[in-house]
């Protein structure tokens, strides 16, 4: 493509401000508010965009998509109570920088990361989307198994300081994962009788009672989320601290680039989205690490890692809607719907017949982190103040705001009942040393994995090595193996280096 | 003056265990109802909560085993330790968990906007606060803004209450209990 043609389509772009902010006011808010998906908002909002001309209707989307994965984490970082599956792995290191009094700092980190690593991964789509078009087919059944064996083996790298107590946790959460019917026949199992479990366990409750109203009974205990030391910290933050944040991000500028590609890839596969990215992501970003015990601390990184990746899988997800026609998620299939009541031809032939129309969708994205990157930082100094208020207001606000938004997925009062049992769970989880955080992954995967693992089974006619019938796939099977003996090795030979300096030190 | 060598050695401190218990039993109860609930399917689909299952209770029994040595050894007790003791903290957070039920449970008579303005105050009175200004203003301005949000704007099937003309459970939309009528 031409570059007076990109040149034309931005310019295009930057006139749809007029729909990119109110969509990036809602998703900014749709983010924050768990139970409030991006993918729920676009659907109540369908007649809208059905309305609207194709571009403004796009661009509204994308707006709103792109900045709800962003949302999601503002409350993750300041009160542990991740807003959307993806900020999940953002609250390992983003709420501990908050309970230093780095609230503002991680928020910028939280901004930043979103922002440079949707801005890097639409640059990509855009540069290559033919090739990226063709991951997908790549990436079956068996493929997918393993991606998600990958996303399960965080549960081992989280509970490194009790393993034991932490891989029980993460059976646990696997185990919640297999109430249902069953992917293949539709029967139900383990639901007690209840028929709101037939779907299985809906994730929203199970994420807000397990992060924020456990969280909630947890933080009673202080007068406010800060502790008490870190307080006058907090307080003085400046607008040197959002520089501060920035410089973070600059320094850790490669995580933002690979985590971000990371987010790409996974977006384009089916079914995976946000949460899986986000948790390979920051998996990945500590077994690289040269500081992995930092991790789960505060560390600037853990913050950018899952950031740069859920931010990523947006510009992922629509490209099996422009190159194949195929949604790979609920966010995908309505912006198939909008694209196709406007008879946009989706397939192979899109790229052929109306190619600028599908970069000047990209070019809209590209605005839209923009935009975000301009306009969201300065907030990051007035949102850290939300943390200085005590836990008196705050506590009531946040039960209360949860439990109507425990109803909002799928406007079922059980939900509500079922997010506060959820909350007990995950309070005597806390208060025992089981990772909430382990049992979540087991809750969120276990029922993909089983999706892909019974498909993959059919295929290979009940044969269990179909597992391991593909290239692709027994590559990905040595990066597992890889990922769970290298913390490992790497400890031992820490261990090794220690006691000899240890010796040198008596000799 | 004493000499500290003959002193009598302090009695080791027991750490209670007890609560730890709590997780893996709730984990291995859900494991073995899965196993009952799921024996005449097929296969197929109750093969990986049968493995899942399995292999928890592994763990778990593990977990056990680890306990009840630390229990004999005299390193361990099996005392629940502060997490259900009658201290303040404990006492307000049943008080909060006992307002979340009785909001859940009777949110089709009072409805959610009301409801959420009773429950506010009575969370904000648990955690101490008194000033009845402080305490109507922060749970009305919240109550409206939740309202108009969601119900006007949004149109959520959020019940209404009888307050807006909504008589039980029976009146509203709930899918689930829709579908149990059928």
């Amino acid at each position: 493509m031409k570059d007076g043609i990109l040149l034309e389509l931005f310019v295009r772009s930057l006139g749809l401000w007029w729909v990119i902010l109110p969509g990036m006011l809602l998703g900014t808010i749709v983010g924050i508010l768990p139970g409030f998906s991006a993918q729920n908002t676009l659907i109540i909002l369908l007649p809208l965009t059905l309305y609207m001309d194709i571009n403004s209707g796009m661009a509204f989307m994308i707006a709103l998509y792109c900045t709800t994965q962003l949302g999601g984490g503002i409350p993750a970082i300041l009160f542990n109570m991740p807003g959307e599956g993806g900020a999940v792995a953002t609250t390992l290191d983003g709420y501990p920088m908050t309970k230093k009094g780095q609230a503002q700092q991680a928020l910028v980190l939280c901004f930043s990361a979103s922002a440079f690593g949707g801005l890097i991964t639409t640059a990509l789509t855009m540069a290559t989307l033919p090739f990226l078009a063709k991951i997908g087919l790549y990436f079956r059944s068996v493929e997918m198994v393993v991606v998600i064996v990958f996303g399960l083996t965080l549960i081992a790298a989280i509970a490194a300081q009790d393993m034991l107590k932490g891989i029980i946790a993460g059976f646990f959460g696997l185990m919640i994962g297999t109430i249902g019917v069953d992917p293949v026949f539709g029967t139900p199992r383990a639901t007690f009788g209840l028929l709101e479990l037939y779907d299985g366990v809906p994730l929203i409750p199970a994420l807000i009672g397990l992060f924020a109203i456990s969280e909630a009974f947890a933080m009673l205990e202080s007068e406010t989320i800060v502790r008490s030391e870190h307080m006058t910290q907090a307080k003085s933050a400046r607008w040197s601290d959002t520089l501060e944040g920035l410089w973070m991000t600059g320094r850790y500028w490669w995580q933002t680039v690979w985590t971000s590609i990371i987010g790409l890839i996974i977006g384009i596969l089916p079914g995976a989205g946000s949460t899986v990215a986000a948790f390979l992501a920051y998996h990945y970003s500590k077994l690289l690490s040269k500081t992995p015990e930092l991790y789960g601390t505060g560390h600037p990184p853990g913050v950018i890692a899952p950031e740069s990746a859920n931010n990523g899988v947006t510009s992922g997800t629509l490209v099996p809607v422009f190159a194949l026609g195929i949604p790979g998620g609920t966010t995908g299939a309505i912006m198939t719907i909008v694209l196709t009541y406007h008879g946009i031809v989706l397939g192979p032939r899109l790229f052929i017949d109306n190619a600028q129309f599908v970069y000047g969708v990209y070019m809209q994205m590209l605005v839209c982190y923009i935009f975000m990157a301009l306009m969201i930082l300065p907030l990051a100094r007035y949102m850290s103040r939300v943390v200085w208020i005590p836990t008196r207001f705050l506590v009531p606000l946040i039960l209360s705001l949860v439990t109507i938004a425990a109803f909002s997925e799928r406007e079922y009062v059980f939900d509500m009942g079922l997010a506060l049992g959820f909350g007990v769970i995950g309070y005597i989880a806390r208060k025992t040393g089981y990772e909430v955080t382990a049992i979540l992954i087991g809750v969120l995967m276990g029922p993909l994995f089983e999706q892909y693992f019974l498909r993959a089974l059919r295929v290979g006619q009940g044969d269990p090595m179909i597992l391991f019938s593909s290239n692709l796939g027994n590559v990905l099977w040595v990066m597992v193996v890889a990922a769970l003996v290298l913390p490992y090795i790497r400890s031992r030979s820490q261990q090794g280096v220690l006691a000899q300096t240890q010796r040198a030190g008596h000799e | 003056m004493s000499n500290p060598d003959s002193a009598p050695p302090e009695p080791q401190v027991r750490v209670p265990i007890g609560a730890d218990f709590i997780i893996p039993l709730l984990a291995c109860g859900l494991a073995v109802y899965y196993f009952i609930s799921t024996t005449e399917l097929v296969w197929e689909a109750r093969a990986t909560g049968t493995v899942i299952g399995l292999v928890l209770i592994a763990l778990c029994i593990a977990l056990f085993v680890k306990f009840g040595l630390r229990i004999a050894s005299g390193q361990a007790s099996l005392g629940i330790g502060d997490l259900f003791r009658n201290d303040e903290f404990n006492r307000q957070r049943f008080g909060l968990m006992a307002m979340m039920t009785l909001y859940i449970v009777t949110i089709y008579w009072v409805g959610a906007t009301v409801g959420l303005f009773f429950l506010l105050v009575g969370c904000m009175w648990v955690l101490g606060v008194r000033s009845i200004r402080t305490l109507v203003g922060v749970a009305l301005i919240s109550a409206v803004l939740v309202h108009l949000a969601l119900i006007t704007l949004l149109d959520s099937k959020l019940p209404r209450g009888l307050l807006f003309g909504q008589s039980g459970p029976a009146a509203t939309e709930e899918p689930a209990k829709a579908g149990k009528k059928r």
